[in-house]
């Protein structure tokens, strides 16, 4: 629990809207929202207790700023359902006055934390899975649960599943440390296809390509493809 | 008692000194004697002449005044040598010196003493010199007696202290020995000559005699030293059956020759010679085969000191009786004192046997009455081992069933008893048991090395003992005892040990037999209850199907995951769900379990109801309804905890759905046959709001605000929708309740998922 909590800390949130959320009280409060003051925001919240009206040119606003639409997430305080916010990819958060705000806060990690892999489902949202092949499919999961580990913000998350989903660049070819985070992320879930029975191999690829990288940030990678893959290599066991 | 026997022997010594000597003391015919007694000094009054060395009879004669007589009943002669003499002197008082006639005779000469002294005595002389020695002799002779009857009678059995000897020569052995010395004692001269003659009664103690030696050595060859050791050992030295045949041809033939007219004073000591030979030679024959060197380590003192008495007799009467032809040595006296011996060391090893087997009666009676007291197999079976561990202060009592060479631990008591966890599964028996019921009787060993390499390769280090039980002719139970570590187990004390199993069989063969149908009933109670444990409720006692209720209303609960259907296309992300589901249906099961519900379906579909009863204090004052929602929440939790691992990441938290609400519970026609059922109608609605659920907990009950309101219950409701009247939905936000009774409850599930792993 304390995991979860940690994380709404390290996560970048904002309230946007104009009625404030009392149960949030330490979160910034944007009132008037423009391109400057919502970038590099991971969540927003928005009340439905706004009129409809204000609701939709407020999301109309971010999706402008090609905010994802998984980085919403709606906080219902009233009594009465909002069936305008019940697609799943637009996450809806209930609220109730008999609550503490620490009881709030907890279920809110809790929520935050499933929220992440709604970049996931928004993805395959936006490019159905149908076509896709079984090996595709795996690679882009592996890199989700990759950038995962590796904490990256909601954007770089994105990218990396973007990334993943393109035909990899030269499988020999080294990593340097300008490549972007994403794609070294994308090209990590492709050795770790490559490799899946073979753990050994996959630490020594992954030595070569990421020769070039620091050596904390090689530690890191390394770290999170072994929790990725820790019951695809142990089986059941290691649970 | 030496004390007292020795002052009771010197009180009957006949008081030395002042002895008025006898004149000549002729022999006369058929073992008779004249002697003649000079008295010097004037006789006073109250003076009497004391017979220590009385005969069978004899007669007192003054001149031709008869004095006294003794050895006549109604003109019928009797050997009277066991009554003190004392005849009185009165018709001679004044006198200054007479001269006394005394005639004897006895009945039995080479047992007598010869009339040599006489003694004056008057009124002040103490009497107790004058009686001791006829009544320690007639206490002696009744002790015999009582003793013939009461060894005579012990012996229908054998004994349980290690040593086994051929019972009818046992009993032959020891009623020949006390016939010798009953035949011996003056006590039963009396009926000589009147209702029999002395060679007839001669005749009757050789053939004691004969018999004696011949069953001794019988004995011997027979005996058998059996310490039901757990080391299997193969003796090479067995005894020729040729010195059996020997001793009864030998037996024989001292037989014929004591028949008259053969029986002749010269030929008479011969006539033990053809037993005698044979008989000392199985001393050396059976000493030869036995392992003495186990034999005095394993033995108890008692049976020992027997065996010992038993060679000492065979030998000794050897011994003696060529002595007895080289020099002037009493083959008699030998083989008097050396039946006494073997009497004596008889006697006492049955008393040590009798004592012990008091002792085994006693407990016996005291742990039959601590098991009347318990009902359960289990409470009873661990009554018996703390008994056990208590009264021999043992490391370890343990009962095991045993069925062929499998065998489950029921009970264990004692500091280093076995725990719980670790029999709860049946197992392969080690070679100690194994031994104990292909021989199917105790083994033992007194001390860990007696146990053997073998064994104690296999970890064993302590002096142990195992006890079969049966049951239609089957080792049904063994009953195993574990001495501390440096610790002896007495022989005697095994002994005890037996017997008190022996006397406490039926009730341990019951309490076994009530512990595993107990525990199997259980089991089965318990698989029966994970295919349909809402019929498994509606048992009665009697095992039939009793559905009373008309009006059973009951929570449901349902949760299940949704597979991604990509994973159809990707085959590791959909092995790594199922493993993820086969966690999650584990933990489900655990905390169902936790909470008393019945579960339903399961496999990748979770659905459970609340039982009838609860038997948890806690979730019965919070009711069914509080505790499926308590139910609920920890399931949420615990599936959301799952799906956040970092392990299972890749599947991106499949979506969960779980919903609860209230269900009828109706008898209903199944398959041709009588089953206990949710109401159709109910269970759809459940299923249909399930499927509304995404990741979140959804409540259906009916319309107004239920009673959850209760001391440290809590719960946080957000209307989902208002669905047909009278019912309404909520999704359960979260829940607060007793924190202890919620740890108690996790702690239970944990426990529950370990050993389901375990068992696995």
């Amino acid at each position: 629990m304390d995991t979860l909590i940690e994380s709404t800390r390290k996560t970048s949130i904002a309230i946007l809207g104009t009625q404030s959320i009392s149960q949030f009280p330490n979160l910034p409060q944007i009132s008037n929202p423009t391109a400057d003051n919502v970038q590099g925001i991971d969540f927003f919240l928005i009340s439905t207790g706004n009129a409809k009206e204000a609701l939709e040119k407020e999301v109309k606003f971010l999706f402008e700023q090609r905010i994802l639409r998984s980085q919403i997430i709606f906080i219902q305080e009233s009594a009465e359902p909002s069936s305008h916010v019940s697609e799943r990819s637009s996450g809806v958060f209930a609220l109730t006055k008999e609550e503490t705000s620490e009881e709030i806060r907890i279920r809110f990690a809790q929520f935050l934390d499933q929220q992440k892999h709604r970049l996931l489902w928004e993805f395959w949202e936006s490019a159905p899975g149908n076509a896709a092949t079984g090996e595709l499919i795996e690679k882009i999961h592996f890199a989700h649960s990759i950038a995962l580990a590796l904490n990256l913000s909601v954007q770089e998350h994105w990218q990396a599943l973007v990334f993943s989903s393109r035909n990899g660049a030269d499988p020999a070819a080294v990593w340097q440390s300008h490549h972007p985070l994403p794609f070294i992320v994308a090209e990590m879930a492709a050795l770790v296809l490559q490799n899946l029975q073979n753990p050994f191999q996959l630490r020594e690829e992954l030595r070569v390509r990421s020769a070039h990288i620091p050596f904390r940030q090689r530690t890191e990678f390394r770290s999170a493809v072994e929790k990725c893959m820790e019951l695809l290599w142990k089986g059941s066991n290691a649970a | 008692m030496l004390p007292n026997l020795l002052l009771a022997i010197l009180l009957t010594l006949p008081s030395f000194g002042a002895y008025v000597e006898t004149m000549h003391c002729e022999p006369m015919e058929n073992s008779g004697h004249e002697c003649r007694i000079l008295l010097k000094g004037k006789i006073s009054r109250g003076e009497k002449l004391f017979l220590p060395y009385a005969q069978d009879i004899d007669q007192l004669k003054f001149e031709s005044w008869v004095l006294g007589e003794t050895g006549y009943l109604l003109n019928y002669p009797y050997a009277a040598s066991q009554f003190p003499r004392i005849y009185s002197l009165q018709p001679l008082e004044g006198k200054e010196t007479a001269e006394l006639i005394l005639r004897t005779r006895a009945y039995f000469p080479e047992s007598k003493k010869p009339p040599a002294k006489v003694k004056v005595i008057d009124e002040n002389f103490p009497l107790r010199k004058v009686y001791a020695s006829p009544l320690l002799k007639l206490a002696f002779f009744l002790i015999l007696l009582s003793g013939t009857f009461a060894l005579l009678a012990r012996l229908r059995r054998q004994t349980i202290d290690g040593w086994i000897y051929p019972l009818e020569e046992l009993r032959v052995s020891v009623g020949a020995t006390c016939c010798y010395l009953l035949l011996n004692s003056e006590w039963t001269h009396a009926g000589v000559p009147s209702l029999w003659s002395a060679e007839i009664h001669h005749f009757a103690l050789d053939l004691c005699q004969v018999v004696s030696i011949w069953a001794a050595g019988s004995l011997l060859l027979g005996a058998r030293f059996f310490d039901r050791s757990c080391i299997e050992r193969v003796s090479n030295k067995t005894i020729s059956s040729i010195h059996q045949k020997i001793l009864d041809a030998g037996f024989l033939l001292s037989l014929f020759l004591l028949l008259p007219p053969l029986t002749d004073a010269n030929r008479l000591d011969l006539s033990f010679l053809p037993v005698l030979i044979p008989a000392t030679i199985t001393v050396w024959a059976s000493s030869r085969t036995m392992e003495w060197r186990r034999i005095l380590k394993r033995s108890g003192k008692s049976p020992l000191f027997f065996h010992f008495s038993l060679l000492a007799f065979s030998s000794m009467n050897g011994i003696s009786f060529i002595l007895s032809m080289a020099i002037d040595f009493s083959f008699q006296w030998a083989f008097f004192y050396s039946s006494l011996l073997l009497l004596f060391a008889g006697a006492w090893r049955l008393q040590r046997f009798y004592a012990a087997k008091n002792r085994a009666r006693i407990l016996s009676t005291e742990c039959k009455e601590i098991l009347s007291k318990r009902s359960g197999g289990l409470d009873r079976l661990m009554a018996l081992c703390e008994f056990l561990e208590d009264e021999w202060a043992a490391a370890r009592v343990s009962i095991l069933s045993v069925d062929q060479s499998r065998g489950l631990l029921l009970a264990s008591a004692g500091p280093e008893a076995i725990a719980n966890s670790e029999h709860s599964k049946s197992r392969k028996l080690g070679p100690f048991l194994k031994r104990v019921i292909r021989e199917g009787h105790l083994l033992y060993a007194p001390v860990a090395e007696e146990l053997g390499k073998e064994l104690q390769e296999q970890g064993m280090r302590h002096s142990s003992l195992a006890f079969p039980f049966f049951l239609d002719g089957r080792v049904k139970a063994i009953l195993c005892l574990m001495a501390d570590e440096g610790e002896r187990i007495p022989a005697m004390e095994v002994t005890i040990i037996e017997m008190l199993l022996k006397d406490l069989e039926l009730e341990i063969l019951s309490s076994v037999s009530q512990q595993v149908a107990e525990e199997k009933c259980n089991r089965l109670l318990a698989l029966a209850r994970e295919a349909d444990g809402l019929a498994v409720e509606h048992l009665d006692t009697w095992g039939y199907l009793d559905y009373q209720n008309q009006d059973d209303r009951r929570m449901y609960l349902g949760l299940k995951l949704e597979k991604n259907p990509l994973f159809t296309k990707a085959p590791r992300l959909d092995r790594l769900f199922k493993e993820m589901m086969k966690d999650l249906s584990g933990q489900w099961a655990a905390l169902a379990q936790a909470f008393e519900f019945v579960v339903k379906e399961s496999k990748n579909d979770f659905w459970a109801v609340s039982p009838a009863n609860y038997q948890s204090g806690f979730l019965k004052s919070i009711g069914p309804q509080k505790t499926a929602i308590l139910f609920a929440s920890l399931l949420e939790k615990s599936t959301r905890s799952t799906l956040s691992r970092p392990c299972y990441a890749a599947l991106a938290f499949p979506e969960f759905r779980l919903a609860l609400g209230y269900v009828h519970i109706r008898i209903q026609l199944k398959n041709r046959r009588t089953a206990i059922e949710i109401d159709t109608e109910d269970q759809t609605m459940i299923h249909s709001l399930r499927e509304q659920s995404h990741s979140e907990i959804l409540w259906i009950h009916e319309k107004g605000n239920p009673d959850l309101s209760d001391e440290g219950f809590a719960v946080h409701l957000s209307p989902f929708s208002i669905s047909a009247d009278p019912f309404m939905i909520n999704r359960i936000l979260s829940v607060t309740a007793n924190r202890k009774e919620l740890r108690k409850i996790e702690l239970k599930a944990n426990e529950i998922l370990r050993e389901q792993k375990r068992a696995a």
